[in-house]
């Protein structure tokens, strides 16, 4: 897909020179576009356009062209619009590329739709909304977590996936219940600034030994 | 229209729901520095002296907790599935979500108590142990909080008996609900950190 799009933007990037170097070419501007995009503005010849809209000099202009001169202008803005075309062609296909989400899950996030998690090429939909899917996942994490305790010694693999899987719940229902994913950010910044601090403040206490520090 | 009819259906200003919902947010950020502090002498008794921690463990075992844990989380769930119903007009699914995240709250809060005796009886209690000080404060000013919000689960199902609430107006739902959740991730992180880890 990528060798695709950096194909096309080449071959606008090509034409767009070709164009600029032909001396005939004239220097067309593109501002004052009155209709919804240039792409629409292109295809709405001038001498169609209503009166109030094309300025007085191109009116005059236009009454002085003969059906020739007129035919030449159109080829040469015809041959103006490839490469334009080419690279909005290239930029609407980078558009609904699916970006770097090849193995990432994507968790459709609508309180009375299906769940949808997309991994890689595969999807996999759970009839149920996202509130009782997040709930499953509490369940089984926690359950994970009893296991855990219960058959590692204590040491460091057992805190590690321990202290990993809490996590995760927490964040889960920070994001999903409390709606952090979808509410105003200043809401994260919020509550993340007091617990930075609080984590910062208990690993600087962890390092000072339980009998203080000899001097 | 009626003036029950009226509140249900006059749309609150969306400034004054972020404002109250921003406010509910500083009031649980003043709380995270709470619990972290009674975190944090745990975590250091516990990092200092793991052989006691350890005994307690065996004394208590896990069940009790554990069934404390999954009853939160459920309770949690009722309480966003509260929510989504009064958005889509459902009173009654509020009321019963609602009722039923109070119910889950008051068997966590008995079950605690019978935690508490139980370990009362083998000698761990605040004063008996170094370790009890310790333990019982996070655990039982979490209790509080979740005493509290019980009261306010009971305040938001009575309100909404009055008809109190309605699709449009559910900002009273939803900052009960931000209380509620945060109190469930605190008893998330002190399940993990005082009984398991």
């Amino acid at each position: 897909m990528a060798d695709e799009i950096q194909k096309k933007l080449n071959e606008a990037e090509d034409k767009l020179t070709e164009v600029k170097e032909t001396p005939t070419a004239p220097d067309a501007p593109l501002e004052d576009v009155q209709s919804g995009t240039v792409r629409d503005a292109r295809a709405m010849p001038v001498e169609t356009m209503p009166d109030d809209v094309v300025p007085e000099a191109v009116q005059e202009l236009q009454a002085l062209e003969t059906p020739e001169s007129r035919d030449a202008r159109r080829l040469q803005e015809a041959s103006l619009n490839k490469p334009i075309e080419a690279i909005e062609e290239a930029i609407e296909s980078l558009d609904a590329a699916p970006g770097q989400a090849a193995v990432q899950a994507e968790i459709a996030h609508h309180e009375d739709a299906p769940v949808v998690i997309t991994l890689g090429a595969r999807t996999f939909t759970f009839n149920t909304n996202i509130y009782t899917f997040i709930f499953a996942i509490l369940g089984g994490l926690t359950l994970l977590e009893i296991v855990i305790a219960e058959i590692m010694p204590i040491g460091f693999f057992r805190t590690l996936p321990l202290a990993i899987a809490s996590l995760i719940k927490a964040l889960l229902v920070m994001a999903f219940y409390m709606h952090l994913r979808e509410d105003n950010r200043i809401f994260a910044a919020a509550i993340t600034l007091p617990i930075v601090i609080a984590l910062i403040a208990i690993l600087f206490l962890l390092t000072v030994p339980s009998t203080a520090y000899p001097y | 229209m009626s003036d029950i009819a009226k509140v249900q259906h006059t749309a609150e200003s969306p400034q004054r729901v972020e404002n109250v919902k921003f406010a509910m947010w500083l009031y649980l950020a003043s709380d995270v520095i709470i619990f972290s502090i009674l975190i944090a002498t745990f975590v250091l008794f516990r990092v200092n002296n793991e052989e006691v921690v350890k005994e307690v463990h065996e004394a208590s075992g896990l069940f009790l907790v554990s069934l404390n844990t999954f009853l939160l989380l459920a309770s949690s769930w009722a309480m966003v599935m509260g929510l989504r119903e009064i958005k889509r007009d459902n009173r009654k699914g509020l009321i019963r979500w609602i009722g039923l995240t109070a119910v889950l709250g008051i068997v966590f809060v008995a079950l605690q108590g019978v935690e508490y005796t139980i370990l009362s009886n083998e000698g761990i209690t605040i004063y008996g142990s170094e370790f009890g000080m310790r333990f019982y404060a996070p655990t039982a000013f979490h209790g509080a909080h979740v005493i509290i919000g019980v009261l306010w689960a009971l305040g938001v199902v009575w309100h909404a008996m009055k008809g109190g609430y309605g699709p449009k107006n559910y900002s009273g739902v939803e900052v009960f609900g931000l209380y509620w959740h945060f109190v469930d991730v605190v008893w998330i992180l002190l399940f993990t950190l005082i009984y398991l880890i």
